[in-house]
């Protein structure tokens, strides 16, 4: 018997309801105690083409999917022809006997639990229409893995909610027809699943949602943003908590209003944050190198997806690190965050409005649509541990006026200038997007041209010194191979140290968050404690690995790069790894 | 609050050229915050870039001198986080009507509660005299040796266009009184304002000078037929350009703000709300 530990994939035809399903049977994993990873795959349509959603659950820990799955719903007959490679003998496959008339399902010579529920009767029966057929999926699925009716019952209930006492009848109704169907049945099938006692509560979230929670409990109070996948899931979730968490919301005519709309509410003394994907990010760059120059706090979300250009609009990519490390002309402080998993998401996000203000300049936090559209099981977030800190915001009675002006750009030792915000007495000044003096105004003068410069880069100097963490290693300590990664990298990383406990290799994972600016002391002290090393990253070029190179003169033994639009998978990552020992 | 003209004038000196067309409009907008008597910390000029854009460092106010085009999203940005403050917008024809046209259009739409100047010289400046989206076809500059061959944008038409936007007014540079009343009527107007000023390039643009205007321009207030609500009189008379030129007040309503429309800003300014004790917590169910 298989407890607590296995793989569940749905898919079928988009407008079946995919995501909504899996959502749902995550929920009721978690519900019960358990730890999901859930990740979807969907092709950039509205109705039509291949969807799927899977998940994991594990007793203790799931930051990943897998290549085996061990439970598949198919919502159609393709469903079971794609996913054939990913079965291995004992895995079960539900589907509906109406698709396979002709023909009954195969999966090459693998020994499958053939699992028939007759889906599209029992919608029929129950007159709902053509959807309905994923929740008898659902159904089915916990009957399968032996988890008690009362959980899944409890969570339909929650979701569907009291508004409409029909829906969520027939929805009950549905879940339990596919429940009955499977329930005592199929013996042969290992893998169980059983809720812990006293379950501890936890959230199930995305990294997008992740994030507009993160910025809305760092007091953000102004989002602008353009719709573009994989980050238009803040816009519609913020814009959703508009008037409940006293926020404006403006989906703004392109990115460039957008980030621009952001920085002026910096300007003014309110935290704002936008977020887009690498086409919007290109629209922006101009903009980014205003809010650097004129020193105001903006925080900017850039979520990959392969590119160039449109390139594949709903899959995943680390391609544009060095994007987000050089975007915009000329030299100015940036501060460059890569969260890798949920958690980090929301913790990072609350960070970037911290060290925006604190130190006056653009934060963009890099991450992807795995990690964006990836939904996770976590603990409640720990928000007492979360401080604001608005850096140095002079009060009123303190300003003082010099020749006419505020002195806004004045020159200090950890680089940062005391700011006014409009509105306070005599603490006007301009705010420049032209080379200026200590003042605002208009300089072309080579010595104050270097001095404003290098103050601007102080900031960075005291960030390394204050704020820029170190690389965090998982696993054991002196591991033969250490894995090398930013941001989503995380996700399988972490998945694939454990699996690699299980099979008695070592392996464990060095994860950076802060890429720019990177402590580099910090970081050669963590290549010291390393042997193999192997770095991971989703682009071709390599540019993590480059980076690291150019700033700390590191130097890896391999590497594991893929620029396809899909997440790594823990079992691959595994079998590179072994290949240095 | 009382302002003096001297209360309104920075430590910088006007780098542009003598005799230029901006001088009134800076004057415009110097007496029109004189005779606003408001503090001068709680106005926010945000200017572009081009001749314009300067403007913002000869005003002793807050502001910010931004990037090509985009005065208007940074503007609302500050509008947003204060709704308070006296929001003035001031671009050029190239700054405004060219590279930030697609802003124009939509910020119209909103009918935020902050005013709009453009500088319309009919030609650029600063970048040394090509022709703007204003210039009449047929002018030669140095982009358009043979004779501009577009049809020029006429703002006071686009604007009576968009149902949005419900103040609607041209000024001239020219005419530094009439101006500033303009413009004091704008920042007193409830609503999104465009002043669209006339300005002579000395410099670049021969065709459009002060006697070009001056033997044109006539006052709307002064015609007693001339009535600011009806938009279809207005659309005639932003079409004259040849014979004679209509300055004032084209049209002026009252409708919905944008901000109408957002409770958050009800109860105070964003910028005066509690931000370091907010709880999300009864936001976790949905994700439960």
């Amino acid at each position: 018997m298989q407890l607590n530990k296995c793989q569940w994939k749905i898919g079928g035809a988009a407008g079946f309801g995919i995501a909504t399903t899996g959502l749902i049977f995550s929920r009721i994993c978690a519900r019960g105690g358990l730890k999901t990873f859930a990740y979807p795959e969907y092709p950039s349509l509205i109705r039509g083409g291949h969807n799927t959603y899977q998940v994991v659950i594990n007793e203790k820990q799931a930051t990943s999917q897998l290549h085996d799955v061990h439970v598949l719903v198919a919502l159609n007959k393709e469903t079971v022809e794609l996913h054939a490679d990913e079965l291995i003998s004992g895995s079960a496959v539900i589907f509906d006997p109406h698709d396979f008339k002709e023909q009954a399902p195969t999966a090459a010579d693998k020994e499958i639990v053939w699992v028939p529920v007759e889906m599209s009767r029992m919608v029929k029966e129950h007159q709902s229409g053509t959807v309905g057929r994923n929740i008898v999926g659902v159904g089915a699925s916990f009957a399968l893995l032996r988890y008690p009716w009362e959980i899944v019952e409890e969570v339909i209930r929650d979701w569907f909610g009291t508004k409409k006492p029909k829906v969520t009848e027939l929805n009950i109704a549905l879940t339990k027809a596919g429940y009955d169907a499977v329930k005592g049945k199929y013996e042969q099938f290992a893998h169980r699943l059983q809720s812990q006692k006293q379950p501890k509560k936890q959230l199930i979230v995305s990294g997008n949602t992740a994030i507009a929670l993160g910025a809305l409990k760092a007091g953000m109070k102004l989002y602008a943003a353009y719709p573009m996948t994989p980050s238009s899931d803040i816009l519609g979730y913020l814009s959703k908590q508009e008037r409940v968490m006293n926020i404006v919301v403006k989906h703004t005519e392109d990115e460039i209003a957008a980030i621009n709309m952001a920085i002026g509410a910096g300007a003014a003394g309110v935290r704002a944050m936008t977020a887009t994907s690498g086409g919007g990010f290109a629209l922006m760059v101009e903009a980014l190198g205003m809010a650097g120059i004129a020193e105001v706090p903006v925080v900017v979300v850039l979520g990959q997806r392969p590119g160039p250009s449109t390139g594949l609009p709903t899959w995943t990519s680390q391609g544009d690190l060095r994007f987000a490390l050089h975007a915009s002309q000329g030299e100015f402080p940036r501060i460059v965050l890569a969260p890798g998993d949920v958690e980090e998401c929301f913790y990072m996000t609350f960070e970037a409005f911290n060290l925006a203000e604190k130190y006056q300049t653009p934060v963009i936090i890099i991450v992807d649509k795995y990690v964006q559209e990836s939904w996770q099981s976590i603990p409640l977030f720990d928000e007492k541990q979360l401080k604001i800190h608005r850096g140095k915001i002079i009060p009123q009675k303190e300003i003082v006026r010099e020749n006419g002006s505020f002195k806004r750009h004045a020159y200090t030792e950890d680089g940062i200038s005391p700011r006014t915000l409009p509105g306070m007495q005599n603490g006007a000044y301009l705010s420049s997007s032209y080379e200026h003096d200590e003042y605002g105004h208009t300089t072309e003068d080579e010595q104050e041209t270097i001095k404003q410069n290098d103050k601007r880069f102080q900031k960075m100097q005291t960030c390394i010194e204050q704020d820029a963490k170190a690389p965090v290693l998982y696993g054991p300590k002196n591991a033969d191979v250490t894995i090398v990664g930013f941001g989503s990298t995380k996700l399988p990383a972490l998945e694939t140290v454990r699996l690699a406990q299980q099979q008695n290799f070592s392996v464990n994972y060095l994860h950076f968050v802060y890429i720019d600016p990177l402590p580099i002391t910090a970081v050669i002290d963590a290549f010291k404690q390393t042997k193999k090393t192997l770095c991971v990253e989703g682009n071709k070029l390599g540019q993590f690995e480059g980076w690291l190179k150019e700033q700390a003169g590191i130097h890896m033994d391999a590497h594991v790069r893929s620029y396809g639009g899909r997440p790594f998978y823990p079992e691959a990552l595994l079998a590179k790894a072994k290949k240095l020992l | 609050m009382s302002i003096s003209l001297l209360d309104t004038q920075t430590n910088q000196t006007p780098n542009w050229c003598p005799g230029c067309g901006d001088f009134g409009v800076l004057m415009g907008v110097k007496k029109a915050l004189v005779a606003l008597k408001r503090s001068l910390d709680e106005t926010y000029v945000v200017s572009g870039i081009g001749c314009s854009g300067k403007i913002s460092h000869y005003i002793n106010s807050y502001g910010f001198e931004g990037i090509h085009g985009r005065t208007l999203p940074i503007a609302t940005g500050v509008h947003f986080a204060n709704h308070t403050l006296n929001v003035v917008a001031i671009s050029g024809d190239g700054d405004g009507y060219g590279i930030g046209m697609e802003h124009f259009m939509h910020t119209m739409r909103r009918n935020l509660n902050m005013t709009y100047i453009v500088h319309n010289n009919q030609v650029y400046g600063l970048t040394k005299g090509q022709y703007s989206p204003t210039t009449a076809p047929g002018t030669a500059t140095s982009s358009s040796p043979y004779g501009a061959v577009e049809t020029p944008v006429n703002p006071i038409i686009l604007a009576l266009a968009s149902d949005g936007i419900s103040f609607i007014a041209r000024g001239f540079a020219g005419d530094i009184k009439h101006l500033h009343t303009l413009i004091l009527e704008g920042m007193k107007h409830r609503g999104f304002a465009l002043i669209d000023v006339l300005q002579p390039c000395v410099t670049f643009n021969k065709i459009n000078t002060y006697d070009f205007f001056k033997s044109r321009v006539y006052k709307l207030e002064e015609d007693s037929t001339y009535d600011k609500t009806n938009k279809q009189q207005a659309m005639e008379r932003a079409r004259e350009w040849d014979e004679r030129i209509a300055t004032g007040i084209f049209y002026q309503t009252e409708q919905p703000l944008y901000e109408d429309a957002l409770p958050a800003l009800h109860r105070a300014p964003l910028v005066e709300h509690t931000i370091d004790t907010v709880d999300i917590t009864p936001l976790y169910s949905e994700f439960m």
